[in-house]
């Protein structure tokens, strides 16, 4: 079997001891971002993208992935505990974690979350393994005209996770598409939308926007309200579920995975939707449906076996196609440009070492967290009692360095600021920016595919409805919008994440 | 009839953005053809959507069902952050490592209502140094830990 010597293979880079440092650092770092609220997977990796210049790119992508898995447990942590998903992806989990918590079972709920974060983990793993082969094949034979319908469909599918207006989604993935095309015309070598700034002609900065929205406009939002936060930590007394709990989290944790897993691979999709969705899908599968809302240790184990299946198999489309499906994957492309990889199918053939230490790290990542995190439990509610006026200075002072060290240049630490300003603004007029954001790292793409299929056809539109693939993707992408733009479907989502609130 | 506000800017924000930027492309940019797009054709067309998107935005406004709450905006902490990122981002060069964070901490501390110096104080200090250890001994940055301000 092919792919059980490349993960052969992976296993032997992910056990080197250095690649295991880096991932226990990841995966360290990410539990406590993911337990301190105001503090996401985004941020951080956007700020500690610097931090793996001097490494080598297996290092920093094994690190990297290991922030933004690594915050799903930590999420959930404190979404248990004290009722505060420190990231969205664990807003479902708090509902019946936090009764659970509430009923002295606060242990075993985290045990439910742990365990099925493991087995969606290993899960993830099989199948990103199984996956990625074929589909990287598959890749390899796209052309220009494949490559654009694609990134339609991907475009399209993140307005799925917008939760308010449609249209305002659409509205915002054009206005990233355009800001996106800030810099030189890679055809012509213009320079478009550059107002004379010199330091435009090489584009806006991707980092610089990520930590502006991300970083300085979450504190901004922070900041509106006023007082602290309240520590009314449950109490962790035993830890082991008894049996009949663990008797029932088996089949909602294969359910989970198998959601989230699915959803992770469409573009747009990833570990904040595949919660939702398993969460409600269990609500209505489930023989214990009544006790939903009120503790069920099925409502815990579903959508974090579901976040943490989307978080693993979302790496499929950037590392097979190179194209990002959510924002943290775009900064995971972004750190792989800065190593000199460009990211698509080619890096499967000519690195497989970086890929399938990659992903065998996942796997290994997973591990520790679940092996870490019961006897540091006490440690991680601790830094809950941090309180923001220390920490959002910091990551001001953090969120600068980063953004200045990448191009080694204040402008970009200026443009940080104004996207931080003119996304809170945005928010205020109740749009949403991870639409704006895929748009933006999407937009020079989506052209640059445009004009060459037009090119190779000759001036021909049809040529994206000729070709089989691309017309195929071209219809999943006008299904994703009219599914996601019926009322009935609409109603459904307001639902979903008004819950949630 | 209730208008919402909010639709109505929101919708105005996505036309004024693009007018200004149809402007520019149709001003410098050629648009090309089908078969050979320009450096104009694609963003006339983003343009364009965006004009349409706003304009539908902005009509529904007037139909708005129900009017959202802006919220207070925290002007404090808006003034305080840009003055603390501004500065960061100038005199980074100038100032070096370690004045430029604690000055940049101190600074953003001040965003918050409840602000003492004293405690701010030492939370940058303590930054400053964590920061300087990082990424100037860790990591290496080509930034100085003072800069040209401080004649050594």
């Amino acid at each position: 079997m092919e792919f059980i010597d490349n993960l052969g293979l992976g296993f032997s880079v992910a056990l080197q001891w250095q690649n295991l440092l880096y991932c226990l650092i990841g995966v360290l770092l990410g539990t406590v971002v993911g337990i301190l609220p105001g503090l996401g997977p985004l941020a951080t990796i956007a700020m500690l993208l610097p931090l793996t210049f001097g490494m080598s790119a297996t290092q920093s992508l094994i690190m990297l992935a290991g922030i933004y898995y690594g915050s799903q447990y930590g999420g959930s942590t404190t979404a248990i505990l004290i009722n505060l998903p420190g990231e969205s992806s664990s807003v479902v989990t708090a509902i019946d974690g936090y009764r659970m918590a509430q009923k002295g079972r606060g242990g075993p709920a985290l045990a439910a979350a742990a365990l099925a974060s493991f087995f969606a983990g290993c899960v993830a793993t099989l199948i990103i393994a199984v996956v990625a082969t074929p589909l990287t094949r598959l890749a390899v034979s796209f052309g220009a005209a494949e490559y654009f319908s694609l990134l339609l469909v991907g475009l399209f599918s993140s307005i799925a996770l917008a939760s308010g207006s449609i249209i305002k989604a659409i509205g915002m993935i054009c206005l990233g598409l355009l800001i996106g095309l800030t810099g030189t015309d890679i055809y012509t070598a213009v320079p478009r939308f550059t107002f004379g700034q010199q330091e435009l002609v090489d584009g806006i900065d991707f980092v610089a926007i990520a930590v502006g929205i991300f970083g300085i406009g979450e504190i901004l939002r922070n900041l509106e309200r006023s007082g602290g936060r309240e520590a009314g930590v449950a109490k962790v007394t035993s830890i082991m579920p008894s049996r009949d709990e663990l008797r029932r989290i088996v089949a909602p944790s294969m359910r989970g995975t198998a959601i989230g897993a699915f959803l992770g691979i469409l573009p747009g999709g990833g570990a904040l939707l595949s919660s939702f969705v398993a969460y409600n899908v269990e609500k209505k599968v489930s023989s214990n449906a009544a006790e939903f809302g009120n503790g069920a240790i099925e409502g815990v184990a579903a959508p974090e076996a579901a976040n943490n299946a989307g978080a693993q198999t979302s790496f499929i489309p950037m590392l097979s196609l190179g194209i990002p499906s959510n924002v943290v994957m775009a900064l995971m492309i972004g750190a792989m440009m800065v190593q000199g990889i460009v990211p698509g199918p080619e890096v499967l053939t000519k690195q497989p070492e970086l890929f399938w230490g990659l992903v065998a790290s996942m796997w290994v990542g997973n591990a520790m967290l679940v092996v870490l995190n019961f006897p540091l439990i006490g440690i991680w509610v601790r830094l809950l009692t941090i309180p923001y006026s220390v920490l959002f200075p910091a990551i001001i002072a953090f969120c600068c360095i980063g953004v200045y060290s990448v191009g080694n240049s204040g402008f970009d630490v200026y443009v940080a600021l104004i996207a931080g300003l003119i996304g809170y603004i945005l928010v205020k007029l109740d749009f949403e920016l991870p639409p704006f954001v895929l748009g933006f790292i999407l937009g020079p793409m989506l052209e640059e595919n445009l004009r060459r299929a037009l090119l190779i056809s000759g001036g021909d539109l049809s040529i994206f409805v000729t070709r089989p693939v691309s017309a195929g993707l071209l219809v999943v992408a006008v299904v994703t919008l009219i599914v996601v733009s019926l009322p009935a479907v609409a109603k459904k989502r307001k639902v979903l994440f008004n819950e949630s609130d | 009839m209730t208008l919402n506000w909010k639709d109505l800017a929101s919708g105005l924000v996505l036309i004024l953005v693009g007018l200004l930027y149809g402007y520019v492309t149709l001003e410098t940019l050629p648009l090309g053809s089908v078969l050979e797009m320009g450096p104009g054709s694609f963003p006339i067309v983003l343009c364009s959507l965006l004009v349409a998107i706003g304009t539908i935005i902005c009509a529904s406004s007037l139909f708005g069902a129900r009017e959202s709450e802006f919220g207070r905006v925290p002007w404090r902490a808006v003034f305080m952050l840009s003055i603390s990122i501004l500065l960061f981002g100038t005199f980074l060069r100038q100032l070096g490592m370690f004045p430029s964070v604690f000055a940049s901490v101190f600074i953003a501390a001040a965003a918050e209502p409840g602000f003492r110096p004293l405690p701010a104080a030492v939370i940058a200090l303590g930054l400053a140094v964590l920061c300087s250890l990082i990424f100037l001994k860790g990591i290496g940055l080509p930034v100085p830990l003072f800069g040209s301000f401080f004649p050594a």
